[in-house]
Order: C-alpha cells, then structure tokens, then sequence
C-alpha cells in the first residue's frame, strides 16, 4: 500500500529530515511511527500525502510513483488519503456537520450521499447529537472525533495521523485510539505517527522507530 | 454533478462573505475609496475637456480688409473665404459699423473718438470655423489660405492666445494621463494587497481544502465569486457616492463659475464609462484574488 525506496529528504537549509528511508506498509497495516521531536515522524506523513516531495528516492502509494504524479492529480490522490492532525485542523467558523461534509462537498457528492455518509461516520465516532456545535463549544478529545470523522468520509483506503492524541489526556487518548481500531478493521490502512511509545507497544502491529531521520528497528521495514 | 458543484460554489461564497463579514467590508471599502477617486478624475477630466473644446468652438477670425477695396473686390474677398473647407460662417463688419461697436465698447471713454477727421478702423470680415475646424491646428492652415488673398490688411486670430490654450491643453492631457495612469496602478496596488490581507486570514481554510482532497480550481472558485462579489457592490457604492456627491457639487459649480463654463454642461459618467468603472471593479475584485492566492496553494 505504501513504500518507499531509500528516501531522503533535505530542506533548503540543509538539515536533512530524512535519510535512506526503506518501508513496505501492507493494505490493513496499524503502523505506528514513533520518535522523538525532529525524528521525521510528520516529514514521512506529509511525504505519503504528497504536502512535501523527497528529496532523492522513490514513494509509491497505492501503486502510484510520487515523484511521477502530476500537480493536477494529487487532490484525488488526497480523496483516497485521510489526514488527521494534532492540532485538528478544523473550521471554527462551521459546525460540526458542515466540517465533516466539507470533505465530500469538494468532490461534487451529492446532497443524499453527503447526508448519508456524515451520519454514519458521525455515528461511528459517537457525535451524532453534536451536528449543530461549532468545534470550540467541544472539548479537545469531541473536536479530534470530528476531525476523524472528516478524514474517513470519503472511505479513504489509506487514514494518516500525526500525532493525533498529542493534546488529549489518557482517557480520551485511548478512546480515540480504540476509534483508529475500529477504523483500522473495516479495513483502512492505518499510520499513526507519535513520541509515545507505550501507546505504538500496546496497538501497533507494526512499530517504527524513526531517530534523526533514520529507521532505527529495520526488522519492521 | 455539475449542479450540485455549482450549488457548493456559491454556498461557500456566501459562507465565505456571511464568516467573514468584517474583512469583505474593509476590502469593499477599499476598493470602493479607489475606484471613487479614479471616478472624481475621469469626471474631472471629461467636463475639462468639454469645457476646453468649447472654448475652442468659440475661436473666430478676423480678416481686416485693405479700406481702400471696392464693393466688388470685398466681396470676392468674402466669396474666397466662405469657399474655404473650414468657413462656417461670414459675416461682413463695415468701417461704420466697426467704429459703432467701439463706441459701444468704450461706452463713458466713446467721447474721445468724437474728434476723428475720420473713421480710421478697417473693415473686416469675422469668420466662424467649422466645429470640426475649430482647433489649433485647421485655424493655421485657414490663415494661411486666406492671406494668400489679395485686398487684406491683416488676420488676428489671437495667435499668443491660441499658442498658449494648445500648450495648456496639451500640458493638461499630458498630466492627466500620469495622474491617471498613476491613480490606476496605486488602485491595483491597494486592492491586491487588501484582498492578499483577507485571503491570508483565511490560508487554514485553504489548506484544509486542500487537505481534503479540493482541487486549486475548486478552491479559487468560491474566492473568484467573492472577489465578484466584492467588486460589483464596491463599484456600485462608488457609483453611488459619486452620484450623489457630483449632483450636490454641480449647482454650486454651475452657479459661481457659469462665466468660465459657458454653454456646456457639466455632465456625469458617460454610460460607456458607467460601465467600464463597474466592470473595472468586478475585474479589480477578480485580480485581487487571483494573485493574492498564488502562494496559499502550494499546501
């Protein structure tokens, strides 16, 4: 589902995020991505939904070569890819149902799909009550659901997160990692980046452990 | 499919103006300050420019006649001219006639002319252009003809006058395009940088858009119909301030300065202009965005 061919990726300021990268991540994986602050974690997300380009070295998503794709197919690459980010990311200006919506909106679905689709998902991460709210009326572990909820409608194959429970408590941590679960059985590829590894140890079926840019455990690549 | 994209369009738009209200009324306040002050100078420059060629229309010629010509030979002199391509009208002023409008001219001083042996002043020939002719340049080439006739004393047209009002209008034009020119560029700068200003507030929107999977046309759409938006009611507000301010201007103007005026009317935008000023804005609205966004969506 995802690989990568001895990436590397250097900013232009000559710090180098990532070196001689090699993974394989299988269809239904529950990856986690593990290291410390500036190991790479969110370098190697944005790299598998095309936000940066490696540097050097091959990326196939989905069978498709990222260095190869053209500007004008990576938004319906993105549509097959979810992204869930620590900071959520969501519209304080809309609530809760228009910016779960907003996903499927932008791909031209129709207003009877929209509906069907926000409720099953809004059910799935149990804020079916919540429709009407603004996302700053919710707690932190309630605006995450959302921001899961908005990943996942367009039934993505793949669902990345970075460091999606990097502001939320134990409790609610694990309920949204229970959720990723849930997620992870109907089949989506999961990709969790994180520093916390008890976290990776307790879910993980695969756990890399990323250290200045290098994959430190390659038994898992 | 079509529909319901187009439908999500304009609800963003709206969304768009409805969430951001504060922002889109700085940006038409803008846009309608600029296009205000762009409207003042073309009113400005229109009416000058009327008033300029009605004062040109008003330019006659004098032809004064040798006094010693016969009847016959004065009025061959005015055949010739009335034949020339830029005559519009001739009219003959005799000596008598010519000391009388002097008299009257002079009205409490006319008793110093009480004491002429005899009548000194020439007679002439006043001759009024053509409007097409009525400028600078016809009135020289008209000179010209008309002193190659025999039997004339002189042509006044007021040489120094008309040397100085071409160089004026000429200066006019010429620092009325700079001004204008000026006024056009200083708009554009303004209105990029107050849409860039509104887009930068919005750059989490467009990266979430683009998070999800939107494409660059999709996402400028709904900023396009804004920036349409933006434009068309700034341009109408400044229509309507201009409006409003010209008519409360123009009876005070027309009233004080009548003299310099003279026959023409102070008018307000021509409806091609009327047009253009809202199609400017509409564009101004449309550009504003397009450059503003560039950056933003290279998420």
């Amino acid at each position: 589902m995802i690989q990568m061919f001895d990436v590397y990726k250097v900013y232009p300021n000559k710090h180098s995020a990532l070196t001689a990268i090699n993974l394989h991540i299988n269809k239904g994986d529950f990856t986690f991505l593990t290291g410390q602050s500036g190991a790479g974690k969110t370098t190697m997300i944005n790299l598998i939904f095309c936000a940066e380009r490696a540097t050097k070295g091959q990326i196939v998503v989905k069978g498709i070569n990222l260095g190869k794709i053209k500007k004008s197919r990576i938004p319906y690459l993105r549509r097959d890819i979810g992204v869930v980010f620590q900071d959520f990311k969501l519209l304080n200006s809309r609530t809760v149902f228009e910016n779960v919506v907003f996903a499927l909106e932008v791909t031209g679905a129709r207003r009877a799909e929209i509906k069907r689709k926000a409720w099953q998902v809004l059910k799935l991460v149990g804020l079916q009550n919540r429709l009407d709210a603004t996302p700053l009326e919710l707690s932190g572990g309630e605006q995450q659901r959302i921001a899961i909820a908005r990943a996942i409608i367009n039934d993505p194959t793949i669902l990345l997160a970075d460091e999606p429970t990097g502001n939320l408590d134990s409790e609610i941590t694990r309920d949204i990692m229970e959720l990723f679960k849930n997620i992870n059985n109907r089949g989506t590829t999961v990709v969790i980046a994180t520093h916390n590894n008890i976290l990776a140890q307790q879910y993980a079926t695969r756990h890399l452990t990323l250290e200045r840019g290098r994959i430190i455990n390659p038994e898992e690549q | 499919m079509l529909l319901y994209r187009l439908f999500f369009f304009v609800r963003e738009a709206v969304q768009g103006i409805k969430n951001n209200a504060f922002i889109h009324a700085i940006a038409i306040g803008t846009i309608t300050f600029a296009l205000l002050t762009f409207g003042i100078f073309i009113i400005t420059v229109i009416n000058l420019d009327r008033i300029f060629d009605d004062w040109g229309k008003r330019m006659h010629v004098i032809v004064y006649l040798d006094g010693k010509s016969t009847e016959e030979e004065t009025t061959a002199v005015s055949e010739a001219i009335a034949g020339l391509p830029q005559t519009g009208k001739v009219t003959y002023i005799s000596k008598e006639e010519a000391l009388s409008m002097l008299k009257e001219n002079l009205q409490n001083q006319a008793g110093i002319l009480d004491n002429l042996d005899e009548n000194p002043l020439p007679p002439s020939l006043e001759v009024q252009l053509k409007e097409e002719h009525a400028n600078p340049q016809s009135i020289s080439i008209f000179v010209k003809e008309v002193k190659k006739l025999n039997n004339i004393s002189d042509v006044d047209y007021g040489q120094e006058w008309l040397r100085k009002f071409s160089a004026f209008i000429s200066m006019i034009k010429l620092v009325g395009t700079g001004v204008g020119g000026f006024l056009l560029l200083a708009t554009i700068f303004i209105i990029s940088n107050t849409i860039k200003l509104t887009i930068y507030s919005r750059r989490d929107e467009i990266e979430i858009m683009k998070l999800v999977g939107a494409t660059n046309l999709s996402i400028q759409i709904p900023f396009f119909l804004e920036g349409i938006t933006q434009g068309f009611l700034a341009s109408l507000l400044s229509l309507g301030i201009l409006y409003v301010g010209f008519k409360l201007l123009i009876y005070k103007i027309t009233i004080d300065y009548s003299l310099y005026l003279g026959y023409v009317d102070i008018i307000f935008l021509p409806q091609k202009l009327f047009a253009a000023l809202i199609l400017l804005g509409i564009a101004l609205g449309i550009f504003g965005c397009v450059f503003s966004m560039g950056r933003f969506l290279k998420v």
